[in-house]
This record gives C-alpha cells, structure tokens and sequence, in this order.
C-alpha cells in the first residue's frame, strides 16, 4: 500500500464549503444577532465560490485521491455541479423562509451551518469510492437533517417527524453497514474498484450468498434513505411534520445524494449486479411496491406536504426501473430524471411555501383560488405538477420516457405497464391541486387572497419552470450532458 | 486463530454472534416501545457490525487492517448518532412528560 497521496486540490470545493460553514457558525457564536443578516449572503457566496472551483480546479482532472477513497470523475464533478446549483437555489429561499419562523430565526447560524454540512455530505458521496467514505458521507447528510427536521422545537409535529425520522435513520444506517461488512467479509476489500475486480475474479455473484445477502440489506439500508417502499414509512410523517423548507431540503438535496451513492455503489462497486437474479428481483420488488403504494396512498391526501411524500415514493420507484435494468442508457435515464426531479420538485415546494406562508396552511385547501389572484405563480406551478404527471411537453416526460425505455429494453416490459398505469392514475391527485386552485373558492380571511411573492422568488420560480420545459424542448443537450456525467473514472 | 489452549476459533463463530446480536438488536427496534430502548437496541445491532468487521479483518486480511479501521469509524459515527437522538429524545420529553412511541403519534393517516 502506497503512502497516503495527499491531494488538496481534488477536495477543493467541499474544503470552501466547510471553511464557510465553520465562519458562519463562529461568526453566529461571537457576533450573535446583529449578524444574522449576513448568514444567507455568506452561505450563497460560499456555494458560489465552491460552484467556481469546481470548474476551474476539477472539471478537466480524472484523479483518485486518498488512498482511492475519493475519486474525481465526470460523475462526482457534474453531481456537485447539480447539488451546488440546486443548493444555491434552495439557500435563497431558506432566506425568505426563514423571516416567518420563529425558532429557525432565533437559531439563525446554526441552521445555515447544518445545511452547509448536508450539502457537504452530498458532495463527498457522489465522490465516494470506498465503503466507508460512502458511509461516512450517508451519516454526514442524515445526523443534520434528523436535526433539522425537528428545529421547530416548541411544535410537537416537528419535534415527532424528527423523532421519526431519526428511528427510522438509524435502523437503515444499523442495516446498511451490516450489509457493507458484509460485503467487505465476501469480498476482502472496501474499495468499490477493489471489490468489483474481486467479484469478477472469483465469480462470486454466482457462488457466494454472503456477498449477495451484504449486498441485499444494502439496497435495504439505501431504500430507506431514498424513501421506496417497503421502507417509506418515515417518509409521510417526517414530511408532514418538518419545517416546508426542511421538507423541502430532504426531498431534493438528501434524496438525490442517497441516490448518488446507490449509483456509486452498484454501478461500480458490484459491477455486474445483473448476472445475479436475486439483487435483480429485489430491485424491481422495490420499484413495483414504490410505485403502486405511493400512488394509491397519495390519493386521499388532504395535505400537500403528506402528497407531495407519496408522489416522492412514487418518483423513487420510477428510478428504480432504470436501476432494475443495468446498463448505460439505464444510467443516463437515472441522471435525466433526477435532474427533472429535483427541478419540479423544488419548484412546486417553492409555490407550497409561498402559500403556507401568506395564508398559514399546508392543507391543499389552501391553493384555493390562487390561480386569479397570483396568476404567473399558478401557471408555474401546473408546469410543476403536469411534469410530475410526466405529461408531455414538460422534463418528467424526458425522465419517465428514458427510464421506461431502458426497463422495455431489459424484458421489464411489464414492470413498465405498471408504472404507467400508475402514472395515470397519480394525475388524479396532481389534478386535484389544480382543480383548487381555479375552481375552488378560497374560504378564509379576504385579506390573505393575494399570495405575497418576493421579487427573487418568483425570479427562481420562473428559472425553475424555464428549465423544466427546456429539458423537453432541447432535450439533445441533457442528453449530451447526461452521457457524459456517467462516466466514472 | 491458535490459542494456546488447543482451542481453535473459527470465523463461523464470530459471524453467527454476530448474526445473533444484529437479530435482537432488530427485534428490539420493532417490539420495544421506549425510545431508549430502542436506541439500546440499535447500538446492539452496530455492535454486531463491529464485531463482523473486526473478525473478518483478522481472519481474512491480517495485514491490511482495513476491517479494524471501518470499525473505528462506525464507532465515531454510532456515538455521534446517540449524541442527536438523545437530544431529540429529551426535547421531547420536556414537551410531552413522555417517550413512549405508541404515545407520540399527533401525525398519521
């Protein structure tokens, strides 16, 4: 074993992050409330900064670091791109956000430093090529989001969805290092390269149930971080009871990171995972299960944040038809519908938090009549819900199109039937936020009607309904960027 | 292993303890109805990792250490998440006089 490459070069952006969230939880500690002003600008500035480097440090190196623990490639340098951008996004509306709450306010610094150190964990784990920096960089994006979920502390749904949603962590993470020690234990190594040569040498995908038992309580243990059924029952309730913005940062930034590492790991770490039938068969259980109970439960929703849960299982089961079927058109159709994912998804939870925060409800009561007060706002936000649908001229189609493709192409012609039927049957309750919001009289103070948007707010809302209607329209240069964001080193 | 005993210790034994541990660390999490007790539960199930680890690093790739060091990691990371869930557990004890989980249960449906 060689002696420990130090290459400071390589972790650049994730060190600018780190310096920043550091100053910004210093700063908060021995300047205090006359600084609280500043927390947002830092925290942008810093991820600008770290989106910079990215670019001008790493773009054009392949390099692995750290004893290959952590590995510069076109997939870890276009994650961090998609991960810096759309944190970039998310800090500017925390920033709004964040006036009309009151414990969020009172604990200002450590709150930006928490989402600094979850977006930190999501940059290492695309980066991760080895078990333990995978497990290190899963535990550094869950331990700040169990505590962010429960930052409301005097609100007793808050303080449960945390509660909830650290059990529930816990039990995944407990399952999912039993798994990697597992597979550690199979195959010798802990270096994703290592193990996937280890596994053709000796042909143990065939002949080794260790191995494959590890790999299966893995999936088990990523399930539960992505939130796919069987193992979503956090998701719901830690959904409904968190802050929206929280919500918010769990189903996009966590969500994709999760899924970042389930590509890590199975697409280099056990290489050829389709020679065995049974990592096969558990990830289309999955699939199958996520789509059919996250479209069914959503149905009754009242809430929007508890639908917006379901609707969120439900998309982490289409993705993992592209996982069931491994090769590298299924790659770039995951890449694809994770980026359409997280733009609609943060655009509708922007809408949702501009509602809650004029008319103080998260019910979907609350859309009522929007869509003749705050006209823009409504027709971004049926862009959101119709590309969610995976209707055509909007980014969910590409997505839905990509992945559905690559499960026909791998005899999962079935599986995909299944997932478009439920498709249809999840426009029922999309539809249904549209229906209240022009056909249903709003029934409360006649001073809320008009939802108070800020001038940046819309700005994003608009950037966010741009890009997911040009993933449609010049869907040849996602396609293009998507390709070559899966390449690994 | 050889000890001095004549007693052989194979990595069998250490996988099925293991396997053993992490089973009732799992059917404490889904029985027990004490939050602590369920946070006891997990750490019997890290523990069982610790000792998968730690076994395979000895018997399979002595010279490496590898195993040894991942467990030094989950142990860091198992203390760190203690540490949270604690905190979270007392903020709502001092709101609810209570941390039973059949009892914490405003959200549903």
């Amino acid at each position: 074993m060689s002696i420990m490459s130090i290459n400071i070069v390589y972790i650049i952006p994730e060190l600018i992050i780190a310096f920043f969230a550091l100053l910004i939880l210093l700063l908060s500690v021995f300047i205090g409330k006359k600084f609280d002003i500043a927390l947002a600008p830092i925290s942008v500035f810093g991820i600008f900064i770290s989106l910079v480097s990215v670019f001008v440090f790493n773009f054009y190196n392949k390099s692995s670091v750290f004893n290959n623990s952590f590995v510069v490639d076109n997939f870890s340098n276009f994650f961090r791109i998609f991960i810096l951008t759309s944190s970039l996004i998310f800090i500017v509306f925390t920033f709004s956000y964040s006036k009309g709450s009151i414990y969020i306010k009172r604990h200002l610094g450590e709150f930006y430093f928490l989402i600094l150190m979850v977006i930190i964990g999501a940059m290492l784990m695309s980066a991760s090529c080895d078990l333990i920096m995978l497990f290190i960089s899963l535990e550094l994006v869950s331990i700040p989001s169990y505590i962010l979920a429960g930052y409301e502390k005097m609100n007793e749904k808050s303080e449960e969805a945390s509660l909830k949603y650290f059990i529930l962590g816990v039990l995944a993470t407990a399952i999912l290092v039993y798994g990697f020690s597992l597979v550690y234990g199979a195959t010798g190594e802990i270096n994703l390269k290592e193990i996937a040569r280890a596994i053709i040498n000796r042909n143990l995908l065939e002949n080794n149930y260790v191995l494959i038992i590890g790999v299966i309580l893995s999936l088990v243990g990523f399930a539960f971080k992505i939130g796919a059924a069987p193992f979503h029952w956090w998701a719901p309730d830690t959904y409904e009871g968190a802050p929206t913005i929280i919500t918010t940062l769990i189903t996009t930034i966590v969500k994709i990171a999760a899924f970042a590492g389930l590509i890590r790991f199975l697409y280099v770490g056990i290489s050829g995972f389709k020679n065995s039938i049974w990592i096969v068969l558990f990830l289309v259980l999955l699939s199958l299960l996520s789509v059919i109970i996250g479209n069914l439960m959503a149905l009754p929703q009242k809430n929007f944040k508890r639908l917006m849960a379901y609707s969120s299982i439900a998309h982490a089961g289409y993705i993992l038809i592209g996982f069931s079927s491994a090769n590298t058109d299924a790659q770039f159709a995951i890449f694809i519908y994770l980026l359409a994912y997280i733009a609609m998804n943060l655009g509708a939870f922007s809408v949702a938090m501009l509602v809650e925060k004029t008319r103080h409800s998260e019910e979907i009561k609350a859309f009522a009549g929007i869509g003749y007060t705050n006209p823009f706002i409504s027709i971004c936000m049926i862009i959101f819900l119709i590309s969610m649908v995976g209707l055509p001229p909007f980014a969910g189609f590409l997505g839905k199109l990509l992945v559905f493709k690559a499960g026909v192409e791998n005899n999962l012609t079935w599986l995909v039937i299944i997932g478009v039927i439920t498709s249809v049957i999840s426009l029922w309750y999309y539809v249904n936020i549209i229906k209240h919001m022009y056909f249903v009289r709003y029934e409360g103070d006649s001073s809320l009607l008009k939802i108070k948007a800020s001038k940046l707010s819309v700005f994003l809302i608009t950037i966010l309904a741009i890009f997911t209607i040009s993933m449609v329209i010049i869907p040849s240069v996602f396609i293009l960027v998507s390709r070559n964001a899966v390449v690994f080193f | 292993m050889q000890f001095s005993a004549g007693l052989e210790l194979k990595l069998e034994y250490f996988l099925a303890i293991a396997a053993v541990l992490f089973g009732i660390g799992t059917y404490g999490v889904l029985t027990r109805r004490h939050v602590v007790h369920i946070l006891l539960s997990i750490e019997l199930m890290l523990n069982a990792v610790l000792i998968n680890l730690i076994a395979f690093s000895a018997f399979l790739t002595p010279e490496k250490l590898t195993g040894q060091m991942f467990a030094v990691f989950v142990i860091v990371v198992a203390a760190s998440e203690v540490g949270v869930g604690l905190a979270i557990i007392l903020s709502i004890y001092r709101k609810r006089k209570t941390v039973d989980v059949d009892k914490i249960n405003i959200l549903k449906g």
